[in-house]
């Protein structure tokens, strides 16, 4: 994300002007904006133009009225209604209501921005709802060049795996495999399992070479229970270094990927499903190269956060708790050592929802607590999501939590909304 | 007498555009043209291109003399194809009909329908309104050959014209196009007559032979009568009114049928397009033309030939004199089987001629009087429908033919003679209908009064490198399943890869990685016989990573077979926490499995010293009784995979004399088999899908967990909810005619596509089918956790082969492990031991499941998480069940 330009006053009221550079960028700025805000881009619009004069869409005139219609660039500013993304095909769509006066569109007309990589964009926050300090840790975190770190990850199983590309604020999976394996049997059989499973490790290869840009990844992980890991590895380097002899046209990608050989990570986990992605992130291997990682951390927080948990009473007292009703009764009482926060819960459309989780938070720094936004968008995050999106480890037990009667009803609620 | 001779399309249009091209032109544009075509004609000297042709070509490219050359020689150069192609027809109708043999295994099929079905809906308005020659049609092209598809077609062409051709084998009963030669010569020798009969100034030799074979689909008639109107106005040189042809030609067919006096489409018609219908998917596009049929026009304007139809088009073109009967019978796909299926081989052609016209179906339902008939004819559900509500009800009837609900207005009388005519047609639909085998067995009496042997299925377990496959290689080998010669070479291999010990684990571990690495890997099935039982072996893998594979032979197995290493610290480093010892006798405890035998194997490394096995024996029994086993259904044996020490023959040696009890053999002979529903509707769990060397039939081995199966029976596989023909059984690889519960089978299916089995998926009796679950509640006991178990947690189903990912929706209770009663409701998280009634959402596909009181076998599941058992149990009750729309 390239920062513009930045007017705040001292509300936090104000805008930011920034230009998306990569598709991560356009997560950020999905977590950006919130509904009530005005965000300005460039844009088209279908114009229809009648007789001398230009009339907006938005219900005046009507598709039989003639007239010609146009399309139109122009840089509209909406009232932010709704806001959509897709991931994986990295769009944004905003939409709501215009809101400034413009040539072409009447006030009020209806429109859609999409954001889109390289076109800036100015995003406007009243004083209702300001800048807060998520928001500006989102913009810095954004900026910097340093937080690039971008792995390629396989998890695979015999017959099943899954190449995704794991980024600080996000995993894409890219692609599933699956090929059915037969099982060994007498006899005969034990050639047909061979084959299937040589077959399945080309296949793989094959994904891997369409989603994985070997010269940019910081690392591939590839991770399986078994062996299977490391038969993939195997297969790989042959089939590469054979490309390679060869010099097949896909010999230029299979050099990069013989340089980078040290950049292969082998780790094992239990089994080839997407959420084992979680256990691989925490894996030390991962851990000893991508430390600084947001993602690592994320994972290892969470392994934290768990094993806490199991202890139970052994320390007097349980001191890891989750839900937002028994964390902000340990937020109050000082006692958070480790905050875990789904960047989902900033995301609600209730401005007082939103402020409530940044005081928590602020609260927590202030304290000399840690607090850690989870991306909802990593293994981690998903499954702290699954248990409300907001848990602490606490510094010592808190007796009273025990007795709070959890809302479990309303924490249902919350989740079935998202 | 070529064909082609006499008539070019090209040449046709050419002349009559240049007619009203010079009247267009302006003196710029003639001089250009006058330029153009001197160019061109310098370029083209020698060839046969007339001044005419090159004036066209030129005016068509707009004066571009490039193009222009390039198109006429290409021109030139098809009609001389055509010449030489006619010139070889007619030197020997043989050889003809071996090319239309091959070019009938071509269909040329398009891609999209926009480009020609404007420019046909644009030729069938002026067919139909002026009698003015036709602008030249790609779609006649010359099609002899897949390839010569592209002929003819003009440059600059739009991608959405370009063609696909698919081999589509042959079309033997579609007869779309004609009959045999001795039917077509028949239809000659009528049009003739007719012709007489009517006075009629046009010969309607294009049609006439189309007309005998439309009956095979409702929109063929249409398309095929099109068809050879639209390459009428070539062959015409009289200024005759197209449109007054069909005038005529609509007149003679509600003649014809007022004749027959029959419904435009009958219920026969109706089975017909059923059949066709889902008989080949090249002709699939054209079943929407059926609904056209309600307006009389549609037929005209909206439905041309595809190229598909187009291709076949050369092949309606007879020559001029149609005399030859032996150009008919280039009809595609018809030339030996005619529409009832039976050869017309020593018909004489007045018996064919009477068949003809005694079937309604044969005339087109064209004329204007029929088209309220045809009208009210799709008042009534189409044949879609049809097919689609006798699929949506076959589960419901048993051996109802589908055929009968296709035709519910059907009149008795003709019913029964329909119903044996659809027999001799042998129809494909038979699939749909659930066939019952030749000679219905009752297997559960059969199985009664066979006494056949005791059938006994063992799952053997055990930590890693216990040495389960050894212990069983031993035993296959020493009662004589395994030959010694087999068993010499596996020595000298496993010796060569420094691995001698690993022999007879050799005889199980097949595959090339588990034998380079020493590890079993997956679940390997033997079967030997004693003198009085029937054994199946599942040799489980030991090695943590593969527990799923553990768990799937664990569920195919009544009894287990623990195996221990007795080995100084062996038997603890499984013994521990982390170990597999624990893991799997907990696992095939709540699988199912009550009576365990453990095989205290390894004596030999420690002198086979009785006090190690106590010890052992010791610890065990505490642990076994803790999970379940009781003490009367525990036995421990001591022995030696390596040696074969009581494996199968008891030990002689006198250091192990203080044993007394059985061998490892004689105590799994003892085992009494578990009694089983066998009369229960079947569920059959399928471990392996693969397809058999020679035949087409697809294999499955799996377990029959409940009910039994005979050959020729259908079953439905769920969740994909199609169904199959039991083609073959074989228990232990013995053919048999049908299988009982508790039987591992191996099973050949028909009727079915391999992409609608999965290793996991569940055969089940059609009148009974397995619910597909979403969520559902389960009672669970919570093993040792690394992490506790809260709300949302990830969690991985195991069943027998099924893995399914799931996520825990909600914690309902703690309960009371011995009285099963609530202890708690809502609990914040479960801990390492408690058991719980939790409720469970299944994240992925659809996973076929059934309560624990409907089926022992398949209400069993194992959660597990991140590589680690984390709970088994039971479940209760299906909360709701998958959307059944994911099955359409």
């Amino acid at each position: 994300m390239k920062l513009i330009s930045k007017q705040l006053d001292k509300e936090g009221a104000g805008s930011i002007r920034l230009q998306p550079e990569e598709p991560v960028d356009l997560w950020h700025a999905y977590n950006l904006i919130q509904s009530g805000n005005i965000l300005k881009a460039s844009t088209f619009r279908r114009i229809t133009k009648e007789k001398d004069r230009d009339v907006a869409g938005g219900g005046i005139s009507t598709p039989s009225s003639s007239g010609s219609s146009q399309r139109v660039q122009l840089t509209l500013a909406i009232t932010v209604q709704k806001t959509d993304f897709d991931p994986s095909a990295g769009a944004l769509h905003v939409s709501g209501p215009v809101a400034e006066e413009s040539p072409h569109v009447r006030l009020g007309a209806y429109h859609t921005l999409d954001l889109a990589l390289h076109r800036p964009f100015t995003l406007s926050k009243l004083s209702n709802a300001p800048w807060d300090s998520i928001a500006l840790q989102t913009i810095a975190s954004a900026c910097d060049p340093a937080s690039r770190a971008e792995v390629g990850a396989v998890v695979l199983q015999p017959g099943l795996a899954n190449i995704c590309l794991v980024t600080e604020h996000m995993t894409l999976l890219r692609q599933r495999v699956e090929v059915a394996i037969p099982r060994k049997r007498a006899a005969d059989s034990a050639v047909a399992h061979d084959k299937a499973i040589t077959k399945f490790y080309s296949a793989v290869a094959v994904a891997m070479q369409r989603h994985f840009d070997y010269g940019v990844l910081k690392a591939v992980i590839i991770a399986s229970p078994g062996f299977s890991g490391e038969q993939l590895l195997k297969y790989l380097l042959d089939t590469a270094a054979k490309d390679v002899d060869t010099g097949s046209a896909t010999a230029g990608s299979n050099k990069m990927l013989i340089k980078s050989k040290n950049n292969f990570v082998l780790v094992h986990c239990a089994s080839g499903h997407v959420h084992a992605l979680n256990e691989v992130l925490r894996a030390p291997e991962v851990l000893a190269r991508l430390a600084d990682a947001k993602f690592a951390r994320e994972s290892a927080t969470l392994e934290k956060f768990f094993s806490v948990l199991s202890e139970g009473d052994e320390g007097g007292g349980v001191k890891a708790w989750y839900g937002p009703k028994h964390v902000a009764a340990a937020v109050d009482r000082g006692a958070v050592k480790t905050l875990l926060i789904s960047d989902r819960l900033f995301r609600s459309d209730d401005v007082k929802t939103r402020k409530h989780y940044v005081a928590m938070v602020e609260q927590v720094r202030s304290q000399g607590g840690e607090a850690l936004v989870f991306s909802s968008l990593h293994e981690s995050g998903k499954q702290l999501d699954q248990f409300t999106g907001i848990a602490a480890i606490l510094n010592f037990p808190i007796p009273e939590l025990e007795d709070m009667s959890d809302d479990d009803e309303q924490d249902e609620v919350q989740m079935e909304r998202h | 007498m070529s064909k082609y001779s006499g008539f070019d399309e090209d040449d046709f249009y050419d002349e009559d555009e240049d007619r009203d091209q010079d009247e267009v032109l302006s003196p710029e544009d003639h001089k250009q043209m006058e330029d153009a075509v001197t160019q061109v004609k310098n370029i083209l000297r020698g060839t046969t291109a007339t001044d005419a042709q090159i004036r066209d070509a030129v005016w068509n490219y707009y004066f571009d003399v490039d193009q222009s050359v390039k198109f006429l020689r290409d021109q030139l150069k098809r009609q001389e194809n055509k010449r030489t192609n006619a010139a070889k027809k007619t030197a020997g109708s043989k050889a003809f009909r071996e090319r239309a043999l091959f070019a009938d295994t071509i269909t040329c099929r398009r891609r999209t329908g926009h480009y020609f079905n404007d420019e046909d809906l644009r030729l069938s308005k002026r067919l139909s309104s002026s009698s003015k020659p036709q602008p030249k049609i790609p779609l006649g092209s010359s099609c002899l050959y897949g390839i010569s598809v592209f002929d003819g077609i003009p440059w600059g062409l739009p991608t959405s014209m370009n063609t696909d051709i698919t081999y589509c084998g042959r079309p033997t009963r579609m007869g779309l196009l004609g009959g045999s030669s001795k039917l077509a010569a028949l239809a000659k020798a009528r049009a003739v007559k007719r012709q007489q009969q009517h006075e009629q100034n046009e010969p309607m030799e294009g049609i006439e032979p189309a007309s005998p074979s439309t009956p095979s689909t409702a929109s063929q008639p249409g398309s095929s009568l099109l068809l050879n109107t639209s390459v009428l106005p070539s062959r015409s040189d009289s200024g005759v009114s197209i449109s007054k042809r069909l005038t005529s030609l609509l007149a003679e067919r509600s003649r014809d049928r007022e004749r027959t006096s029959s419904r435009a489409i009958s219920p026969e018609k109706q089975s017909y397009l059923r059949r066709t219908g889902s008989y080949s998917p090249s002709i699939s596009s054209y079943s929407p033309i059926n609904s056209d049929l309600s307006s009389a026009s549609g037929v005209f304007s909206e439905n041309m030939p595809s190229s598909f139809a187009t291709s076949l088009c050369d092949y309606s073109l007879p020559p001029p004199t149609f005399s030859s009967p032996a150009s008919p019978s280039s009809f595609p796909g018809v030339s030996n089987v005619d529409v009832y299926g039976k050869t017309n081989n020593g018909m004489s052609a007045d018996e064919i001629w009477k068949l003809i016209t005694n079937k309604p179906f044969f005339y087109l339902p064209v004329t204007e009087r029929q088209v309220e008939e045809i009208k009210s004819n799709f008042d009534k559900p189409s044949p879609d429908d049809i097919i689609k509500e006798a699929q949506a009800t076959k589960g419901g009837t048993i051996g109802a033919g589908g055929s009968k609900k296709a035709q519910p207005q059907q009149k008795g009388s003709s019913r029964a003679e329909l119903e044996t005519e659809m027999k001799s047609l042998s129809i494909q639909e038979l699939a749909m209908k659930a066939s019952q085998p030749k000679q219905k067995i009752n297997v559960v009496e059969k199985f009664i009064s066979s006494r056949r042997k005791a059938h006994v299925n063992f799952v053997v377990v055990g930590h890693v490198d216990a040495g389960k496959s050894t212990l069983m290689g031993r035993m296959l080998y020493d009662v004589g399943a395994i030959d010694e010669r087999t068993i010499q070479k596996y020595k000298r291999d496993a010796n060569n890869m420094g691995k001698g010990s690993f022999a007879f684990a050799w005889v199980l571990d097949q595959s090339k990685e588990e034998r380079e690495r020493g590890v079993t890997m997956d679940v390997a099935m033997n079967s030997f016989e004693s003198s009085k039982v029937a054994f199946t072996i599942l040799d489980a893998p030991g090695h943590k990573d593969f527990v799923p594979n553990m768990i799937a032979g664990a569920s195919e197995g009544d009894f287990a077979v623990l195996v221990i290493d007795s080995s100084p610290n062996a038997f603890e480093a499984g013994f521990v926490q982390s170990g597999q010892t624990k893991e799997h006798a907990l696992l095939v405890r709540s699988l199912g499995v009550q009576r365990i035998i453990v095989a205290v194997n390894k004596l030999d490394n420690v002198n086979w010293s009785e006090y190690r096995f106590d010890e052992v024996k010791e610890t065990l029994l505490a642990f076994l009784s803790a999970a379940g086993f009781s003490e009367s259904q525990t036995t421990f044996i001591p022995c030696s995979g390596l040696c074969g020490d009581n494996i199968v023959n008891s030990s002689v040696r006198p250091e192990l004399s203080w044993y007394t009890g059985h061998t490892l053999l004689e105590e799994l002979e003892n085992l009494t088999t578990v009694d089983r529903d066998i009369g229960a509707p079947l569920r059959m769990s399928i471990t392996d899908v693969f397809k058999g060397n020679a035949s087409s039939a697809i294999n499955v081995t799996g377990r029959i967990n409940a009910g039994n199966v005979q050959v020729g029976e259908t079953v439905l596989a769920i969740p994909s909810n199609e169904t199959a023909t039991i083609k073959s059984i074989a228990i232990a690889d013995q053919a048999n005619d049908w299988a009982v519960a508790g039987d591992n089978v191996q099973v050949a299916l028909s009727n079915i596509d391999i992409v609608h089995l999965r290793a996991g998926d569940i055969l089940c009796a059609i009148s009974s089918p397995v619910k597909c679950a979403k969520t559902f509640s389960a009672r669970v006991i919570v093993f040792q956790l690394r992490i506790p178990l809260i709300k949302g947690s990830n969690v991985l189903i195991y069943r027998g082969r099924t893995t399914e990912a799931a996520r825990i929706l909600r914690l309902s209770a703690l309960i009371d492990k011995g009285t099963g009663k609530i202890t708690k409701h809502k609990p914040r998280h479960l801990v390492s031991g408690q058991s719980a009634i939790v409720e469970l959402e299944v994240m992925g596909s659809s996973f076929p499941m059934e309560t624990f009181k409907a089926s022992k076998d398949l209400g069993r599941i194992v959660l597990r998480q991140e590589g680690i058992t984390v709970a088994a149990g039971v479940v209760e009750e299906i909360l709701s069940v998958k959307n059944e729309a994911t099955n359409e």
